[in-house]
């Protein structure tokens, strides 16, 4: 990441009460929409958009004068948790939404309004085929239709991107396993006209290290639920946190979170890893709190399943651990 | 690469099959053809409906595929546990069976519960004695042959506020019960709820499991045998679920059900040893569920690495080999885990009690002498039961019972966490990019995960192979050998 994104002064005072609000906002309105995001429900999306908004979070790293509060992008992972802690997918969009902006400030330039509505879609295979143009594929490109202004990663180079350019073309997915929130289709690019916004260092950085923080929020969400249940329901004599099966699931769980790594130097190679390591861990403490649920958590009416098919989109987002583990090698030879 | 998709003979899947004890002349024959029959039609009718099932079943979980249970019925997919006393032809069903659902399950592990399930709901019926041998039973083998809507049936064990303990024969004494079958002039009358039950929703019958008394399950729980069409009998809810959707998991309400004496079945306090014997020969069968999900996944992963030009070049890279490679290995694992466990339920467990000379004698009786009013009260009477009971403990054993369970709760587990390790990675592997394989592999991934669940949940299953495989103890569910002299005398 730059200098100037990261080593602006925070008021720390202020920056614990904006993740106090986050938290309060997640648990008061994604958390509550959560069925009816899982389903992208329009209304759902649109009222925790709308709350987003109020609070600033979807350009919290946007300059002042593109209508934000010029964060330093280190300190989004930690809205990113709590927003996920609500709902994975209306993390996602905040996550997206800033990874643009920050991108985009790097254009000489260029200006955003402050309502218009920025959306990063990296992965896939974009190639710059000619000055400007970029042609490819993006086989899963989230909240891409909600938005007035993208910014495709191609290569590492960056490039703003009109929505409504006749060379790109959505293709719809048929269904898709989790973060409802942020509705996702492929987009195909044709000789598109693309702005170039510069390196893509920072950018991908930031994805990555909020993509870990999301899937940390998915865990800590499936932790919590996990552990109330197991200290409600009974069988067997007692609550089910008295049998050693149960026990040893909720302590892993635990493990997982505390002994998690959290990028303390913002480069792209300990966000990779953290996304890696968060990701692999989400989808185990998600898939042993459905565990601990029983029958019951298979059902989609608890609430259970959806974070574990949260965490697993955000495991294959924006690329199969796999691959982030060799192209990891590749940044630390 | 060779397609895997290609027609492979069972010994291909199993070498152990070459030498295997069930497996001469007709008996290969007619088993090589029910398991191709059935992987042609996973194929070919199962397969590219899935994804559709799936998503319409999630929008409307009563949206029942009855054209596909249909076809699976002509196929002989219902009578799989049906021995051939009751119309089917299936002595020793669970080798059967398993093998038959992993091919049902690469295809759609839904449709493979669907099926399961169905078995399930019979296999009380088996384990409990001749009298329900004819009647019922040869109704549905008659039914399942026919083009109409077949006869389906579910088992209802599971409560909203007892599960896996029900299902575990010290942890049951503990339940939590809530429902209860209540001894009047005739018959019993049910009151309760069911919950999660697999078919419930669209189940003909229903074998349900009660405590007379629910403080004392382990003393008096039995099944009972209730017609869907039973005045206080309803389907209060049919759940959304993650995954395994074609099988509609459904809440069953019972509001003073009243269910004659000849439709309940076993004695009061059989409920356990029969629910052992049940989950004994059910659960490889699981196993085989799982495994068939993660040859699903593997064979759709392998497919498009081979031929879509979005995958070339990866199947030359190594972590894709190895990870082809690890699928292999659990597929591998999990189908020798299941054919261990079903062929001890056939040749050692329960399953040998079909082949005895006695049972089979009685298979040889004209119908009218089986169905005779005489001869329905002697097979319903106390003397009766406890003679089976009797038999069981002679030619099975405790020590042979607990040990068959104990191998049947391995292969769950085993093929439960094949089916989860492989899904996954064979999603990690394809990535986000693979088109429309990506939807497919997500539901196989979704649906692997209820293997870990039903059935009892994968930790219970694993304490009945310490039980079973490594302390050794016998359950002590059978009656002992005093009882028996008892009976005898």
């Amino acid at each position: 990441m730059t200098d100037q994104t990261t080593r602006r002064a925070v008021d720390p005072e202020a920056f614990d009460e904006l993740v106090a609000v986050t938290r309060h906002f997640a648990e008061a309105v994604p958390r509550r929409l959560a069925p009816a995001l899982d389903t992208a429900d329009p209304g759902a999306i649109a009222a925790c958009w709308s709350g987003v908004c109020e609070i600033g979070l979807e350009r919290c790293l946007a300059p002042e004068r593109w209508g934000g509060i010029d964060l330093p992008a280190d300190a989004l992972p930690a809205l990113l948790e709590e927003l996920a802690a609500g709902d994975a997918g209306v993390a996602l969009a905040v996550l997206l939404s800033n990874a643009a902006l920050l991108g985009l400030a790097g254009a000489p330039g260029l200006t955003v309004r402050d309502d218009e509505r920025c959306v990063l879609v990296p992965g896939g295979d974009v190639r710059e085929t000619a000055p400007a143009r970029l042609s490819g594929e993006v086989p899963l490109a989230y909240d891409a239709a909600a938005a007035d202004l993208l910014l495709v990663c191609a290569g590492d180079r960056l490039f703003a991107v009109d929505p409504e350019d006749r060379g790109l073309r959505p293709v719809g997915l048929g269904g898709q396993l989790g973060l409802g929130a942020t509705p996702a289709l492929a987009l195909t690019l044709r000789e598109v006209r693309g702005v170039s916004c510069g390196d893509a260092e920072a950018v991908t950085t930031l994805l990555h290290a909020g993509v870990a923080a999301i899937a940390r929020g998915v865990a800590r969400r499936a932790e919590t639920m996990a552990r109330a249940y197991a200290e409600q329901r009974r069988q067997g004599g007692g609550p089910i946190i008295v049998h050693g099966a149960v026990r040893d699931m909720l302590a892993r769980m635990a493990e997982r979170r505390l002994g998690g790594t959290v990028p303390g130097a913002p480069r792209l190679a300990a966000a990779l890893a953290a996304r890696i390591g968060a990701t692999d861990a989400a989808v185990v403490t998600t898939t042993d709190a459905v565990q601990v649920f029983g029958g019951m958590g298979y059902m989609v009416e608890t609430g259970v399943e959806k974070l574990m098919r949260d965490a697993k989109a955000c495991q294959l987002y924006p690329m199969s651990n796999w691959l982030a583990r060799e192209w990891l090698l590749e940044l630390e030879r | 690469m060779a397609a895997l998709a290609d027609e492979l003979p069972l010994e291909a899947q199993a070498p152990r099959l070459h030498h295997h004890p069930l497996l001469r002349g007709r008996r290969r024959e007619a088993l090589q053809a029910i398991v191709a029959d059935t992987r042609t039609f996973a194929r070919r009718e199962i397969r590219p409906r899935a994804l559709e099932i799936d998503r319409r079943m999630g929008a409307d979980p009563n949206a029942f595929p009855w054209e596909l249970a249909t076809q699976g019925g002509r196929l002989g997919l219902l009578n799989l546990v049906l021995p051939r006393v009751a119309g089917g032809d299936a002595d020793r069903f669970c080798l059967r069976t398993s093998l038959v659902l992993e091919e049902v399950a690469a295809g759609c592990g839904g449709m493979a519960t669907l099926f399961g399930a169905h078995a399930l709901g019979i296999t009380p019926l088996l384990v409990s004695g001749a009298a329900h041998w004819d009647g019922l039973l040869r109704d549905l083998a008659r039914s399942a042959r026919r083009d109409e809507r077949p006869l389906i049936m579910a088992c209802a064990i599971t409560e909203p506020t007892a599960g896996t303990d029900v299902e575990h024969h010290v942890h049951v004494r503990s339940a939590q019960l809530m429902s209860r079958a209540e001894r009047v002039a005739g018959g019993y009358r049910l009151n309760g709820v069911k919950h999660f039950i697999s078919n419930g929703s669209v189940a003909r019958w229903i074998t349900v499991i009660l405590a007379e008394d629910p403080r004392r399950p382990y003393e008096t729980m039995r099944a009972f045998l209730v017609e869907r069409e039973s005045p206080g009998f309803a389907v209060t809810k049919v759940e959304h679920k993650m995954g395994q959707r074609a099988s509609p998991a459904a809440e069953l309400t019972f509001t003073d059900v009243f269910v004659p004496d000849d439709r309940a079945i076993g004695r009061p306090g059989d409920g356990i040893a029969a629910t052992a014997a049940v989950l004994a020969g059910s659960r490889p069968v699981v196993g085989a569920i799982g495994t068939g999900i993660a040859r699903g996944a593997y064979e759709r992963l392998a497919d498009w690495l081979r031929t879509d030009p979005a995958a070339t070049g990866l199947l030359d890279r190594q972590q894709v080999q190895l990870a082809l490679a690890r699928m292999e290995e659990l597929v591998h694992g999990a189908r020798q885990a299941y054919l261990d466990a079903a062929t001890e339920f056939d040749m050692v467990s329960m399953g040998r009690i079909f082949g005895l000379p006695m049972v089979q004698a009685l298979a040889r009786l004209p119908r009218a002498a089986r169905t005779s009013r005489l001869a329905q009260r002697q097979m319903r009477s106390a003397r009766a039961a406890r003679l089976l009971m009797g038999l069981v403990e002679r030619e099975v054993g405790d020590v042979e019972l607990t040990r068959s369970l104990g191998l049947s709760s391995l292969a769950k587990a085993q093929g439960a966490d094949a089916a989860m390790e492989v899904t996954g990675l064979a999603l990690e592997i394809a990535g986000p990019g693979c088109g429309a394989l990506r939807p497919e592999l997500e539901k196989c991934w979704r649906d692997a995960k209820l293997c870990q669940i039903y059935e009892g949940t994968n930790q219970l299953n694993r304490l009945e192979v310490y039980g079973g495989l490594v302390a050794r103890e016998a359950m002590g569910v059978l009656p002992t050998a005093a009882d028996t002299q008892e009976t005898r005398s």
